[in-house]
């Protein structure tokens, strides 16, 4: 009990510590670079609920991630919805857009599931950039300006949008804190142990990987919006490109499995990318990429419970 | 009308030579080892840079270059494999292509880190057009063809004519027979690996001649292999060369009908019924 106490005033600490040091920080870099801790930190938490609580290992999660950011700008640009409204558009688009994939992909298994799922982000993006008349094709669409508008999901400064994020990201966690402890959450990861043996013992395997690729997809497609809102932009490269294929399955496996990998694989990967680019310039931005690629290898052969596994085990060792 | 048609089949059977090339070295991996390498593009890529650069600083032909490349692939191969793909091959069936897609990306920028992002062509490599029969033909085009053909005949003769293409036909049908029948099967996955990657590097030297330079370019080839394996059937040496020329020739038909940004939109759609329908592709062996 006491243990569990301690947890909890270590988390409401954090997340205090949070909320209120950014202000503080003059150096907007450094509020850039948070945005994007918090931001590829929920890309992998919301792929988490497919990719590593039911075993799924989609690569389809881009397809989400574009819908969520096309339909807020779309209806913005053409009908002046506001993307807060829009991003919940967006979402329920998603999320049937996943009930529609999982349909005939959940039938496959294993690398081929993700093999499938990446036809199915070729094909659409080849569909977006076709349709140009709606999605400006391979150009891509700008997000009008409105200055400082927060009723429009625009503001001037680089603080109301980490506080979005970080309200994204504190949501999803609690979102799969809760999936983790719930029935559905231990049918998930039946499913992911062995379909086979969850079908026997009497788990409707079919049904919940659909739930959990609509719930998946539901929360991912808010991240398209919050992007297109932060860069002010959205194409077929940033949306549906191989790294944002990738991305979400790459941090979740650097990070590890559970409900904080997410935050620390992203929380290594982004200020290492972002500070060399702060160092040695715009030309140098690969070496990030590079130097992370070479640890997506090098976790795959040396550590494969990754960062948050490898902290348990000397964890452990020392408490012994 | 009927030479408007054999030019765009023509023309499709050009591009599905080095489609056929592309995914020969594929289909041997995942044949032996049940694994795909996706990143067999970029291996490719990197294979286009070193042709590129042993033409521009020497004056190496580009054709003569996979005399150095060749090895060098092959070597990579063995290397990779040998101390790499070994050890996730026991591992859950996901590690090797989270491995694989840590090494695109880090491939990738390698290449952008250290030649930029720029486009690149071999300068100065000019190439001969001559007609025949009223067709439009190129002559590096014509000699990749060539070339992906005597490459999948050399292929099916290794695999049925040779002991150690025995043992490579015994490990991808049963590892623990062919390990009962005194097979190392450690090595013949070294050698295969070697030999697929060695491909790759063919490919890419081949490519060079025909294609323009930058590093992502590794990536719509290799996912074309991916395609071409499926398609063929893991394993099946034909099978990619058959593969590959009917893709070449569908994209050139919905390239010139539908819309060019469309071309490809054939090839996703067939890799994803083969994936739903059959897996292992269409002339594959059956599980």
């Amino acid at each position: 009990m006491a243990k569990k106490l301690t947890k909890f005033l270590l988390l409401v600490v954090c997340l205090a510590a949070l909320c209120v040091i950014p202000p503080f920080i003059d150096d907007p870099t450094i509020i850039h670079i948070l945005i994007y801790t918090f931001f590829f930190a929920y890309y992998a938490s919301a792929w988490n609920i497919v990719g590593s609580y039911a075993g799924q290992p989609s690569l389809g999660h881009a397809i989400f991630f574009g819908i969520g950011g096309y339909t807020s700008t779309i209806l913005f640009i053409n009908y002046g919805i506001s993307p807060w409204i829009g991003m919940f558009v967006g979402a329920v688009l998603a999320a049937i857009a996943a009930l529609a994939l999982g349909f005939p992909t959940f039938r496959v298994r294993g690398p081929f599931f993700a093999f499938i799922t990446l036809a199915f982000t070729l094909l659409i993006s080849l569909l977006f950039v076709y349709f140009h008349e709606y999605t400006g094709g391979a150009t891509g669409l700008p997000v009008p300006l409105r200055g400082d508008a927060p009723h429009l999901f625009q503001f001037n400064s680089k603080l109301p949008y980490y506080y979005t994020i970080l309200a994204f990201f504190c949501v999803i966690t609690f979102a799969i804190y809760r999936l983790e402890r719930s029935k559905f959450g231990y049918y998930l990861r039946a499913i992911c142990e062995d379909e086979d043996a969850a079908a026997s013992v009497g788990i409707y395997v079919f049904k919940y990987k659909m739930v959990a690729a609509a719930l998946s997809g539901f929360f991912t497609a808010f991240l398209g919006t919050f992007y297109a809102q932060y860069t002010r932009f959205i194409d077929p490269h940033e949306a549906f490109g191989l790294w944002r294929t990738f991305q979400p399955m790459l941090i979740s496996v650097l990070g590890g499995p559970g409900l904080w990998g997410p935050l620390v694989g992203a929380a290594i990967l982004t200020p290492i990318n972002e500070s060399i680019i702060m160092f040695f310039g715009g030309r140098y931005a690969t070496v990030g990429m590079m130097l992370y690629g070479l640890i997506v290898m090098l976790i795959m052969l040396f550590m494969p419970s990754g960062i948050v596994g490898v902290l348990k085990r000397i964890y452990t060792h020392f408490r012994s | 009308m009927q030479e408007l048609l054999g030019q765009i089949v023509v023309q499709g059977l050009m591009v599905g030579g080095i489609y056929a090339l592309a995914a020969a070295g594929l289909t041997l991996i995942a044949g032996v080892m049940k694994i795909i390498n996706i990143a067999h593009g970029e291996l490719m890529m990197l294979a286009m840079y070193i042709t590129y650069f042993l033409y521009t600083l020497f004056g190496l032909d580009p054709l003569l270059s996979v005399i150095v490349t060749l090895p060098l692939f092959f070597a990579i191969g063995c290397f990779l494999q040998r101390f790499c793909i070994e050890r996730l091959l026991t591992g859950p069936p996901m590690s090797v292509i989270i491995f694989a897609s840590g090494l695109i990306f880090f491939a990738q920028n390698l290449a952008a880190t250290l030649w930029s992002q720029d486009f690149r062509v071999l300068r100065g490599y000019t190439t001969v057009t001559f007609e025949l029969f009223g067709l439009r033909l190129t002559l590096t085009r014509l000699t990749i063809l060539a070339l992906a053909i005597i490459v999948t005949i050399l292929l099916y003769l290794l695999l049925t004519k040779t002991k150690i293409g025995y043992a490579i036909r015994a490990t991808s049908q049963n590892v623990e027979a062919a390990q009962l029948m005194g097979v190392n099967v450690k090595f013949i996955r070294v050698l295969s690996f070697g030999l697929g990657v060695a491909l790759a590097g063919l490919a890419g030297s081949l490519l060079m001649t025909i294609y323009y330079l930058y590093p992502a370019v590794g990536t719509p080839f290799g996912v074309v292999a991916l395609i071409v394996v499926f398609l063929g059937g893991a394993g099946s040496v034909f099978g990619a060369l058959i593969g590959g020329l009917a893709l070449g020739i569908v994209e050139a038909f919905t390239g010139f009908y539908l819309a060019l940004e469309l071309k490809d939109i054939a090839a996703y759609i067939a890799f994803i019924i083969i994936l739903l329908v059959r897996p292992w592709g269409l002339f594959g062996v059956k599980e």
